[in-house]
């Protein structure tokens, strides 16, 4: 990529800058400005809510030359906030009559262990990017991202040394106009733990916040019936 | 027997206006309950990822809205419908903003099934779940990843039975009906 391009990080969890989403993104952002490229980031849920926001989404999508688009999966898919603002550019692209080629990259974490579970998203990003005329670059899927939590990738040290080796190679491949490479995709899609040991932790995990709220006894509860 | 259609369209799509009174037509022939909930009419809240549903006030949203309305829908009705223009693959956000805050309906528990970790299930009760999409025209990628979507979706929501109709722009709507009473006839043998 040239210096003059830019590239623009969405992060579209609902938590915004403390979420697993965020430390992935500002992960790979930090390399590629390691490599002299400006990137700017901002929050897909902040951006939707209000017609004005949706605006500045759109000037930024078109002042973009890549797009990084980082979230979490949900119930199978893309979290609402992120559809809807891939509906919004989908529409303002058709309105458009000449549109540059923005690269989208894709980057993607779920709370199960199989990083595998996060394919249906992906094929419904890539559909996206068909459908706009993005040029499609691939996407980085993560599962055991509750192992992350939200914290730095450089903070979850030694466990995550694969995925940092593989957003560094996509770093270095982004920056060459390269799509993602097949070494990083598999690299960051590793499990980091065994999966035992994944969903005992995370089981526990579900205990101790429950009894944090005073819930631990009611955390079965059947409402509705 | 109650069944519940979360409507994922913008109201002024006249087609799909045409095709709901259809499904709730053949419903009523086979004597289902139907309660068709318009979620464009309804203004709930984006899900904020914060798990309360789960540990905080279990099986509920700490959000305060129409969705619990949604939700306990979802949970007493005996067959589970979603209606939606199929959007690159994937559920419409009008749809997806609702199916985002009912993860209330399983456990926060990991569990493996045939080999794959999911979510426990809350409630004892699989029901039965239809997904149909609109496509405005053939796309065989977008049914493909549709048909997935909903497959994948009855995984992880312990469904009894899943099938995916895919409707598209200008087709007979004969056609639909008939598969969609196929889908329904299917239900009642469970």
């Amino acid at each position: 990529m040239n210096k003059d391009e830019n590239v623009l990080l969405l992060v579209g969890s609902p938590k915004g800058s403390s979420s697993t989403s965020a430390s992935l993104g500002n992960y790979l952002i930090l390399r590629l400005e390691e490599f002299g490229l400006s990137v700017e980031k901002d929050y897909i849920y902040k951006l939707i809510r209000k017609e004005e926001g949706q605006k500045e989404l759109l000037s930024k999508v078109n002042n973009a030359d890549l797009i990084i688009l980082a979230f979490p999966l949900y119930v199978d898919c893309l979290p609402a906030g992120v559809i809807k603002a891939l509906e919004l550019i989908a529409k303002h692209r058709k309105s458009l009559n000449n549109t540059k080629k923005i690269g989208l990259v894709v980057l993607i974490n779920c709370g199960f262990p199989e990083a595998e579970q996060n394919n249906t998203a992906i094929a419904i990003c890539k559909i996206f990017a068909r459908e706009v005329g993005f040029e499609w670059k691939g996407a980085l899927s993560l599962g055991m991202g509750g192992a992350i939590g939200g914290k730095s990738l450089e903070e979850r040290g030694g466990m995550v040394r694969n995925v940092r080796k593989g957003y560094n190679l996509a770093a270095q491949a982004l920056v060459e106009k390269k799509n993602i490479p097949e070494e990083a995709i598999q690299l960051v899609g590793k499990r980091f733990m065994p999966i035992i040991l994944y969903t005992k932790m995370g089981n526990l995990g579900w205990n101790k916040q429950a009894k944090k709220f005073g819930a631990r006894k009611k955390i079965k509860a059947k409402p509705y019936l | 027997m109650k069944a519940i259609i979360l409507n994922g369209f913008k109201i002024e799509n006249g087609e799909m206006a045409k095709i709901h009174d259809l499904m709730l037509e053949e419903l009523k022939k086979l004597n289902w309950d139907t309660t068709s909930i318009v979620l464009e009419d309804i203004d709930i809240a984006y899900c904020m990822g914060c798990f309360g549903c789960w540990v905080q006030t279990p099986g509920e949203c700490v959000i305060k809205d129409y969705e619990a309305e949604i939700v306990k829908n979802l949970v007493q009705s005996d067959l589970i419908i979603y209606f939606t223009p199929i959007t690159f693959g994937g559920y419409s956000s009008i749809l997806k903003k609702a199916l985002d805050r009912q993860i209330s309906r399983v456990l926060p528990y990991f569990t493996k099934v045939d080999g794959e970790v999911h979510h426990e299930q809350r409630y004892e009760k699989h029901q039965p779940f239809i997904g149909i999409g609109f496509l405005d025209n053939p796309d065989a990628e977008k049914e493909e990843v549709f048909k997935t979507l909903i497959y994948r979706n009855s995984l992880n929501m312990w469904t009894s039975y899943h099938e995916a109709i895919i409707y598209e722009k200008g087709q007979d709507p004969l056609e639909f009906s008939n598969s969609f009473n196929k889908a329904l006839m299917n239900v009642e043998v469970i």
